[in-house]
């Protein structure tokens, strides 16, 4: 089942086209990753999906619902994890939590229930007692993806999920995506890292200069490419 | 209702932060404190001036001189030699009376009294050393006249000779006349009219760049894309804002508005105002009523109102912290120039296009409304208050459309006539 779909998706920025023309999909529980170079236009694609941005022309659907004409209602089924995201750091880990849950159901038993998800996903323990302000990177990092899968939803846009994470930090970012998806969410991320991309997706879209140049899986595309990895993938159709 | 309020609470967490709260009270007690000083100043400064007569002439003439200054609220001491200037010397001021001063007078002669002001600093309250003597100069002067005057022509009248026309003042006011001094009227009805616009000032500043920075603060913290993607309407973001920034304001103007009355206490000395004033202020109907205070409390609100939701606006632009003091620069100027306008000039004397560029700003409205209460003028403080509400919903919905559009996050005000 289709959660996800994105037609003939346009953004301008005066005379600077950031996506042209985009296609594609995302099913229930599947992984789609963007991937691209820094300024192809994935975060903004990722942004107008979030509500946040608004396209120039196309057409978001999440869950059959208009992006656009119906955000609100988009709101509710969607979580945005943005690339350089923080918290309020006034406040301490379990009362973020709280705010969060709270925006999200006023029901206070689902908000108790969303809250007991994300502390067990954090598995930060007694520091969710502490100021945010006082986190390291990574315990920010974590509690933020916690808060965006806390809901269980529709969908999850996660820009750069493991951004300046050390690698135990990632790896664990990167199984809690797995099992988000297992419990059937469906996960539109971005990132650089090729090879967390070809561990999380099942599918990939190769974005270059605004354009969706390439979908397909990890096997499928390097074998289209007659390519070892992903990388050498990306670089020929990045220098097609 | 219930997800404005959640994000009301976190609002307020934000901004009753101890960082916040830690200057308000530092600044109220500095208030208290100062106001405490001024009192214990005004109160040395109300006690009699020590005084220094040289008197070289030591006739009855001289003599009457030293005992009008004693009459005076003047400390006086005599010596007979001529004071060492180069050496310090704890009066404020010396008189030295000349040989031959009470002949000269005798004779019809203008004389000459020697007064030295020692001026030892150059704050208001040694400045006015210099005005020590002149009261009681004039005095001497009015003294002496009349005794001349009675010498010359004992059938004459020296206080009518003196002062031939006197004045019995009257006051108008809201079409009704009270027979008291404007000076009394004014001293009385001042403090309160100048106290509002002070209070207020500080109100719309401070509530104007907490609401500002709590929108930079969304941006340098990286919560700003989160907050937009979360199940809330853009109104509500908006509106949590306002309110929080308006509650911390409110609480904050309530707190400044005592540490200010005790500072102005300590000013007016905590003199009570004379039963005969009080009298005439009323007979002139300059009081307010209970729907003149809910008129004040409105108009007050709405330029609360008006000043967050141009400091909205101003502070979506802002990308970090330290952009919001240029910011606000375009609300502190739209504060400052009918503050002052109001305080120091007559709006209706100044040229037209003056005018008009005042009556576009909604704080002169704010700003002249207790004089305009106390003057009866309720049309002009219900006008000037529907015009705040218009500017107020004209720029909520600038800030409304802001925020739904991509303004936000690129900096660029263009397609805020686009609503998603």
């Amino acid at each position: 089942m289709e959660i996800l779909t994105v037609t003939k998706l346009h953004k301008r920025y005066g005379q600077t086209e950031a996506v042209h023309d985009i296609n594609f999909s995302v099913s229930q529980g599947e992984i789609f990753s963007l991937v691209g170079p820094n300024g192809a236009g994935k975060s903004t694609t990722l942004r107008m999906i979030a509500t946040i941005l608004r396209p120039t022309a196309g057409e978001i659907k999440i869950a059959g619902l208009d992006v656009q004409q119906e955000s609100g209602k988009v709101r509710e089924l969607i979580t945005y994890l943005p690339e350089e995201s923080g918290a309020y750091k006034a406040l301490t880990g379990r009362t973020y939590l709280n705010f969060m849950a709270g925006l999200y159901s006023p029901d206070a038993k689902k908000r108790d229930e969303y809250v007991r998800r994300a502390e067990e996903i954090t598995d930060l323990g007694d520091k969710l007692d502490a100021k945010i302000g006082t986190y390291s990177k990574g315990m920010t990092r974590k509690l933020l993806l916690a808060r965006a899968m806390m809901t269980e939803p529709k969908l999850a846009i996660l820009d750069e999920p493991t951004s300046g994470l050390d690698v135990l930090n990632s790896l664990e970012i990167r199984k809690l995506v797995r099992r988000l998806a297992e419990h059937g969410t469906a996960v539109l991320l971005s990132s650089h890292n090729m090879l967390e991309i070809e561990y999380l997706s099942d599918r990939i879209g190769l974005i270059v200069h605004g354009q969706l140049k390439e979908v397909g899986t990890a096997e499928a595309l390097k074998s289209k490419h007659k390519a070892r990895n992903l990388e050498e993938v990306f670089l020929k159709v990045a220098q097609a | 209702m219930k997800r404005f309020l959640v994000l009301l609470g976190k609002e307020l967490r934000e901004l009753a932060t101890p960082q916040t709260i830690l200057p308000i009270v530092l600044v109220i007690l500095a208030f208290i404190g100062l106001g405490k000083v001024l009192s214990q100043q005004s109160k040395v400064a109300s006690k009699p001036s020590p005084v220094l007569v040289v008197d070289h002439d030591n006739t009855p003439a001289s003599n009457g001189v030293v005992k009008l200054l004693k009459k005076g609220n003047l400390d006086v001491t005599q010596q007979t030699a001529d004071p060492d200037f180069s050496q310090s010397i704890s009066e404020k001021a010396v008189v030295v009376i000349p040989a031959g001063f009470g002949r000269d007078l005798a004779a019809g002669k203008q004389t000459t009294l020697d007064t030295y002001t020692v001026q030892s600093g150059f704050s208001l309250a040694k400045i006015a050393n210099a005005t020590l003597l002149t009261g009681v100069t004039a005095q001497l002067n009015a003294a002496l006249a009349a005794q001349r005057i009675a010498q010359i022509s004992p059938r004459l009248d020296p206080s009518k000779v003196l002062a031939p026309v006197k004045t019995d003042e009257h006051i108008v006011a809201n079409g009704k006349v009270a027979n008291i001094s404007p000076d009394k009227i004014a001293a009385y009805l001042g403090s309160q009219i100048t106290f509002v616009p002070v209070i207020l000032f500080v109100v719309i500043v401070f509530a104007g760049q907490m609401v500002a920075t709590a929108m930079a603060n969304e941006k340098e913290n990286k919560t700003l894309e989160t907050l937009l993607s979360l199940p809330i309407s853009r109104t509500t973001i908006v509106g949590a804002k306002m309110l929080a920034a308006a509650i911390v304001a409110g609480l904050t103007a309530v707190a400044y508005i005592y540490g200010l009355h005790n500072l102005q206490s300590a000013f007016t000395g905590g003199v009570a105002v004379d039963d005969a004033t009080r009298a005439a202020a009323n007979q002139l109907g300059l009081n307010l009523s209970t729907s003149s205070y809910v008129m004040l409390g409105v108009a007050l609100f709405l330029g609360i109102l008006a000043a967050l939701a141009i400091a909205l606006v101003l502070g979506a632009f802002a990308d970090n912290i330290k952009s919001i003091q240029a910011l606000i620069m375009p609300l502190l100027l739209l504060l400052l120039v009918p503050y002052l306008a109001t305080m120091a000039t007559d709006i209706s004397t100044l040229p037209n296009w003056f005018r008009g560029v005042l009556y576009v700003i909604p704080f002169t409205y704010t700003f002249q409304t207790m004089p305009n209460l106390y003057l009866h003028n309720y049309s002009t403080v219900l006008l000037g208050s529907l015009y705040e509400l218009a500017f107020f919903i004209v720029f909520m919905i600038l800030a409304g459309r802001l925020f739904a559009s991509d303004s936000l996050l690129t900096l660029r005000p263009g397609n805020l006539l686009k609503r998603r």
